[in-house]
């Protein structure tokens, strides 16, 4: 159909796939086309993608990743250190403000999930929000603040093992998610473990993330994530049984959807490590071509070695 | 027996018997929302935990009720590595699982069990079985709740409503009253399905 012709409003016509202005009109709004065809960063891809080519010999460097949580123990030897500590607190008058705090951790889960991203990209630049505040702040509002501050600070990857069913916060949450995306960073959100509504994990916006139970004979979790063609959970992890940092310098054993998000976004980071261009979509379709359940044709046709 | 520990103990005894636990509690957010309480408790930490007070922040079941998540920590050496030991009632477990207890679309406390030995049937199926128990007790809790929370808290609108209709059915008697009764009924039918 060729919109030219029609009375919508938009300076855009869209024919056989093609973009094109309406005849008339000198240019175009900057959101609409600045130019055609537009650039695309990674127009190198090769056509066949691997796991190789995505993130092979990534370290994570270059790449800045924000864990929102109950704070992340620096000192504990998997993490190896956060590069800056943050924590929402409420000022005299109830506002909610983000400050520097201490890399201390008040229950030991956002060290866990610090542990697994450092364990996945150990040169990723690492900070930790404590969203886990004292006295009577609702998590719902803390969560609010504390990813404002993460996006407007510009963090390309950040790590949400949490989620709420507070449904008057779901369009400030969803607003918050989709200018995350737009501005180039990477949302990691875990899937609820129960069959509950709740957010920022089934906005489209975001990598969603759930735990899988190991396969293999041993019961060891293996180490690759699955693509889920019956969203609004995208991807799986390893989650189940996986041997994690926390408190006290400690390892423990830990199963929830909590553990697998981070394993994600620590592959996100490898991704945008070494593919610093890429947006959000072509980061979650470079997690899609390298989940271990989606077979590109030369795989199947049983010649390929190379995920 | 209070209310809250009259709904959540069988819960707390059900949770116990499945996963043949050692210990199982249910945490609840005390009334100004800064402390969890401990509503119902079995097990190896029931002694006189009922009732006790701890920061609404503390441990594991702290993080659950503010995140919504449920999880299951496994080896942990019976040291209190995630500083809640006050969760326990000072027992120090090897092993724990806690899910929330959600009521409409709040969290209002947390389901733990302590130590359990019946775990044959996979980590994300004993999670999702804790997560089926303790949504039981949450709707009974809601239900129970909402109730005496509109006793105390009461919307302005449903008290003029009820003012109304005192006013309209004093004074009368007889089959003028039942007239009204059933007016009032009817509507009430309509309004409410």
């Amino acid at each position: 159909m060729d919109l030219a012709s029609s009375s919508s409003a938009s300076p855009v016509a869209v024919t056989a796939g093609r973009l094109r202005l309406k005849p008339g009109l000198q240019s175009a709004p900057r959101w609409a086309a600045p130019r055609w065809p537009p650039t695309v960063s990674a127009g190198s891809w090769p056509d066949q993608v691997s796991a190789d080519w995505a993130y092979g010999g990534a370290d994570g460097a270059g790449v800045r990743v924000c864990v929102l949580d109950t704070g992340v123990d620096g000192d504990h030897p998997i993490v190896g250190g956060v590069q800056a500590a943050m924590q929402v607190t409420a000022d005299a008058a109830g506002e909610l403000r983000v400050v520097p705090g201490e890399a201390t951790d008040l229950a030991g889960h956002g060290t866990a999930c610090a542990g697994v991203i450092r364990t996945v990209a150990p040169g990723c630049w690492l900070a930790s929000v404590q969203v886990l505040t004292k006295g009577t702040q609702g998590m719902g509002d803390v969560l609010l603040a504390g990813l404002r501050w993460a996006v407007d600070e510009g963090y390309d990857v950040i790590n949400l093992s949490l989620s709420t069913t507070k449904l008057a916060l779901r369009n400030e949450l969803a607003g918050l998610c989709d200018s995350a995306y737009f501005r180039h960073c990477v949302v990691c959100a875990s899937a609820h473990n129960a069959p509950v509504l709740s957010f920022p994990w089934r906005f489209a916006s975001v990598v969603s993330v759930a735990s899988i139970t190991p396969p293999r004979a041993d019961g060891a979790a293996p180490v690759q994530h699955y693509y889920n063609p019956k969203p609004p959970v995208e991807f799986f992890a390893p989650g189940v049984g996986v041997r994690v940092a926390w408190r006290n310098g400690t390892m423990i054993k830990a199963t929830g959807n909590s553990f697998a998000t981070p394993y994600i976004a620590g592959l996100c980071a490898l991704i945008m490590s070494k593919h610093p261009e890429l947006t959000p979509f072509e980061v979650k379709t470079l997690l899609y071509h390298t989940a271990a359940n989606v077979k590109r044709v030369a795989a199947v046709n049983g010649d390929d070695n190379d995920r | 027996m209070t209310a809250d520990r009259a709904l959540l103990q069988p819960a707390v005894d059900t949770a116990r018997a499945v996963f043949g636990a050692a210990a199982s509690s249910a945490i609840v957010v005390g009334e100004d929302g800064g402390v969890l309480v401990f509503a119902a408790v079995a097990g190896a930490i029931a002694g006189s935990l009922v009732g006790r007070h701890m920061p609404a922040e503390t441990g594991v079941a702290g993080w659950v009720l503010r995140s919504g998540e449920s999880l299951r920590l496994d080896d942990l050496a019976g040291g209190d590595i995630f500083g809640g030991a006050a969760e326990c009632g000072g027992y120090l477990p090897r092993t724990l699982m806690a899910a929330p207890l959600l009521c409409n679309d709040c969290c209002v406390g947390v389901l733990e069990v302590l130590d359990w030995t019946e775990g044959s049937r996979g980590e994300l199926a004993d999670l999702g079985l804790l997560g089926l128990i303790a949504e039981q007790a949450a709707a009974a809790w809601t239900l129970t709740h909402r109730t005496s929370v509109l006793d105390r808290h009461p919307d302005p609108k449903v008290v003029e409503l009820r003012a109304r209709i005192g006013h309209a059915l004093s004074g009368v008697s007889g089959a003028e009253l039942d007239r009204r009764i059933a007016v009032f009924r009817s509507l009430a039918d309509m309004l409410c399905g």
